[in-house]
């Protein structure tokens, strides 16, 4: 079948076409609907990401382990060794102080970070 | 990649820019609707699953690679959905196998209703129409309103183009048949 001018058919169908016209909303929930999905797909997509690293970090542990039980290599001794007690008198507040230290600066870029890109 | 063309706009929802979906939304939502709702003969089921077609081409947008053009790509999802949800009323439609076509001559046909009135064109089709299963529907709506050519009509039924082209020499036929035997 062509598409000819002759076809009897076809201006019948043209003036038909006309009156079928989509609901009004439609467009705007519609569009709702699109952005909600946008933002589960992320989500899950972010969620598929932390899963691949969890099972990449597993692996990767899981085949080093492997590989040292199979070729029976010796593992290396770790010794941790703590400065004298007349040096430091409280190693423990060294580590505090670090650690207080670091959440400190943490904080401090956040803050800059989040007045940089609010939310 | 040019502003404001459709493979930009594809571009940018790919990129995750989902508003951009809009603008293909406002280009083909309005014949989607009309395919569905020729289809299923009903207004709310139309709607309903015009928003299924758009929600399902949005989700697999991300696959889309620009092999085949988009509008026949989304054409393609907006009839398997609208076939896929009158299914069960197919056997209730008239079957072309089972209409008595045998016999008449096409142009006798034509002849017939180029002779009416614009009136009474508009309403016989529309009754004639009515009679045909909906996949049918969708197929001669494709030709007719959207001015699809049987290749893209293959494309977007997932059909061979013989088989196209002999569905669509049939309905037709059909179709003339029931408006002239409409007075009968």
């Amino acid at each position: 079948m062509n598409r000819k001018e002759t076809d009897v058919l076809q201006p019948i169908f043209s003036r038909m076409a006309e009156g079928e016209i989509l609901p009004e909303g439609f467009r705007e929930a519609m569009m709702r609907q699109i952005l909600s999905e946008n933002v589960r797909m992320q989500k899950r997509a972010e969620l598929w990401q932390t899963i691949l690293t969890l099972a990449a970090s597993l692996a990767i542990a899981g085949i080093t382990a492997g590989v040292f039980i199979y070729f029976k290599i010796p593992l290396p001794v770790i010794r941790i060794s703590f400065p004298e007690a007349p040096t430091i008198p409280q190693p423990y507040l060294l580590f505090g102080a670090l650690t207080l230290c670091l959440l400190v600066t943490d904080f401090f870029i956040r803050q800059a970070y989040y007045k940089k890109h609010p939310a | 990649m040019e502003a404001g063309t459709e493979s930009y706009y594809i571009a940018k929802i790919q990129a995750g820019e989902a508003e951009y979906f809009s603008a293909l939304m406002d280009k083909y939502s309005q014949f989607v609707y009309s395919l569905i709702l020729k289809m299923t003969a009903n207004r709310e089921d139309a709607e309903e699953l015009t928003q299924d077609v758009f929600l399902k081409a949005y989700r697999s947008l991300a696959s889309f690679r620009g092999g085949s053009n988009f509008s026949t790509w989304l054409y393609r999802i907006a009839y398997n959905t609208a076939v896929s949800a009158t299914r069960r009323q197919q056997a209730e439609w008239v079957s072309l196998d089972d209409a008595p076509q045998a016999g008449v001559a096409d142009d006798d046909a034509e002849d017939e209703v180029a002779q009416l009135n614009r009136e009474a064109q508009l309403e016989r089709l529309q009754n004639a129409l009515d009679q045909l299963a909906p996949d049918d529907r969708g197929l001669i709506m494709l030709f007719y309103i959207q001015g699809k050519t049987m290749e893209e009509i293959s494309h977007i039924a997932d059909l061979s183009l013989p088989n196209v082209k002999t569905r669509m020499h049939r309905i037709r036929k059909k179709l003339l048949l029931l408006m002239t035997q409409h007075d009968e």
